[in-house]
């Protein structure tokens, strides 16, 4: 890992703060709509809605942060950056963890952004749940950050921008992030059981409703790291060979 | 002459060749190049330079053949710091600053060069505080010249260096490749101007649809490729005579006008007077590097348009 490089990109994040802004802008409004409406119900199991909508809704940041490092990684590709980088001795292993890493630096500060707005509404948790929670929603988001690679090294700047746009949506449905599960099709509930998007969503809220066994949101989630990993390992050694 | 060339190998290609679908990009091409050697890889757009330069970085996989970068693979060279490259089609980070390229550069090295040092020898100190999105092409060809001196390479690999810069910039730039050269090491360069090749390199290696035409000194290379075009006026002389003539490569006629291009024009014109005694208006010229550059590396090139193929103006085998 090159920590100079890693500081580097974070900078460069800052700099040009309009993504940013708009990442975490939009889960944001999100939560403060909804929670607005239907902050107060109260949930079956015994939670308010509230404190649900801001878990789901970190998770969505979370996940759309680490996601779209792929958008970057594929203009840095496309616009001649990594071949610049080739003639360097940076290995491609470090690329690939500094760009791991950024996206994690991107994901993080959508949750605090949205943990900070969910204690202005008023919602109460221990010290513990929110320090829990923030934990897993952030590494929770790794797997995702590996997803975004994927698309990064397969395709075109803008259209990984729109592919990664598109996959945030069914990702964000069916894991049933934007609306209860309960409220959709059975069928779509077994979907959401494979998706990611699922057990992040489950691991955030696990510190307040118990709902789901941590123990199966880590395994997926370590899936859906593992397999992502493998194929961007194998394409950047490919995609070396072809340049 | 710049370097002082002490005969160990800095790399060589053995027996390239490099296919993108039917084209064949590098077909064959052969080059060992010694420590301290200036070299030119000169040749128009498309001749395989740019092919050949990403072979010997290992940025491209020859399809058949070798490439050895003092003695080792090219990418062990990348990763110990012995070559650098400025490379066609890299691009910087519009949000990052010049300063900051060379920060991550030496990064990655074990023993950098001091980041001042760099940026004075580049050029960049003037702009180093600049995000490289508002730096001319000039200026962000001199950063990447920067980010290729980071790690004090023994060999440096440049792809049409000087293709954004203007004049003054151009000046600028050889004069400080010229600096690094005059310690020792190996410059390797892909140029389409003849002129740089003659006034920065100490050999010249000439390509052409993917192959080597030429090989050697610029002196060399001139009396390879420069022959001589004879022109008179001959009544009634069929061009198969012509062509026929001792010391004459290739005959054309235009009414009575012949042209006549000559690997020996002496034996030429004695060949053309006993002949055809009647031949008159008799000129003879002789063909400047920059003719017998585009006559190489063309096939149906510009003022020597009376050499039908190329080739026939390099002696047989001369700088293979």
């Amino acid at each position: 890992m090159n920590l100079t490089y890693l500081r580097l990109e974070i900078l460069r994040i800052v700099r040009s703060p309009q993504f940013a802004i708009f990442t975490i802008g939009m889960p944001l409004v999100m939560f403060l709509l909804f929670g607005g409406l239907f902050g107060d119900t109260v949930l079956p199991n015994g939670t308010r809605s509230g404190v649900v909508t801001m878990m789901n809704m970190a998770a969505y940041g979370s996940m759309a942060g680490a996601l779209f490092t792929g958008a970057r990684v594929a203009t840095e590709r496309t616009e001649g950056w990594q071949r610049q980088l080739r003639v360097t001795p940076m290995r491609a292993s470090s690329y690939l963890s500094v760009k791991v890493f950024s996206a994690m630096a991107m994901a993080l500060p959508v949750v605090v952004v949205i943990f900070a707005a969910g204690m202005l509404r008023g919602e109460h948790l221990t010290a513990g749940q929110w320090v829990t929670a923030l934990v897993s929603l952030w590494l929770g988001a790794l797997p995702f950050a590996v997803l975004g690679l994927v698309a990064g090294l397969h395709g075109k700047g803008d259209t990984v921008g729109a592919v990664t746009g598109a996959m945030m949506l069914p990702l964000g449905m069916f894991g049933g992030l934007w609306m209860p599960l309960q409220m959709l099709p059975d069928w779509m509930g077994t979907i959401a059981r494979f998706l990611p998007s699922y057990w992040l969503g489950a691991l955030g809220r696990s510190p307040l409703t118990h709902e789901a066994g941590i123990g199966t949101a880590v395994l997926v989630l370590a899936a859906w790291l593992v397999v992502p990993a493998l194929v961007v390992l194998r394409r950047f050694r490919l995609d070396t060979a072809k340049l | 002459m710049m370097g002082a060339t002490t005969g160990e190998a800095a790399f060589s290609l053995r027996g390239l060749a490099k296919r993108f679908g039917d084209v064949r990009a590098v077909d064959g091409v052969s080059v060992e190049v010694s420590r301290g050697e200036v070299v030119a890889l000169l040749g128009p757009n498309g001749a395989g330079k740019s092919t050949t330069i990403d072979l010997l970085l290992g940025l491209a996989r020859p399809d058949a053949g070798e490439v050895r970068v003092f003695g080792g693979e090219p990418r062990a060279a990348v990763e110990h710091g012995r070559m650098a490259a400025m490379v066609q089609n890299g691009s910087l980070l519009r949000d990052m600053t010049a300063a900051e390229h060379v920060t991550l550069v030496r990064s990655t090295h074990q023993r950098p060069l001091p980041a001042d040092e760099i940026m004075a020898r580049a050029g960049i100190t003037d702009f180093a505080n600049r995000r490289c999105g508002k730096l001319s092409g000039g200026q962000q060809q001199r950063v990447r010249y920067a980010m290729a001196l980071a790690g004090n390479p023994d060999l440096l690999v440049l792809d049409e260096p000087t293709a954004a810069l203007d004049v003054e910039g151009r000046r600028e730039f050889w004069a400080s490749m010229r600096e690094f050269a005059a310690s020792g090491r190996t410059v390797v360069f892909a140029t389409h101007y003849l002129a740089e090749a003659e006034d920065y390199a100490d050999r010249v290696v000439l390509m052409r649809h993917g192959r080597i035409a030429a090989d050697g000194p610029i002196a060399r290379v001139r009396a390879a490729v420069a022959g001589r075009v004879l022109r008179a006026v001959v009544p009634g002389a069929p061009e198969a005579a012509l062509a026929a003539l001792p010391g004459v490569s290739t005959a054309r006629l235009r009414g009575d006008r012949a042209e006549l291009a000559c690997a020996d024009s002496d034996a030429a014109i004695r060949g053309l007077l006993a002949a055809f005694p009647l031949a008159s208006d008799i000129e003879i010229t002789a063909v400047g590097l920059e003719d017998a550059f585009l006559a190489l590396t063309s096939d149906n090139a510009g003022i020597t348009d009376n050499v039908d193929n190329a080739d026939t103006v390099e002696p047989e085998g001369a700088l293979r």
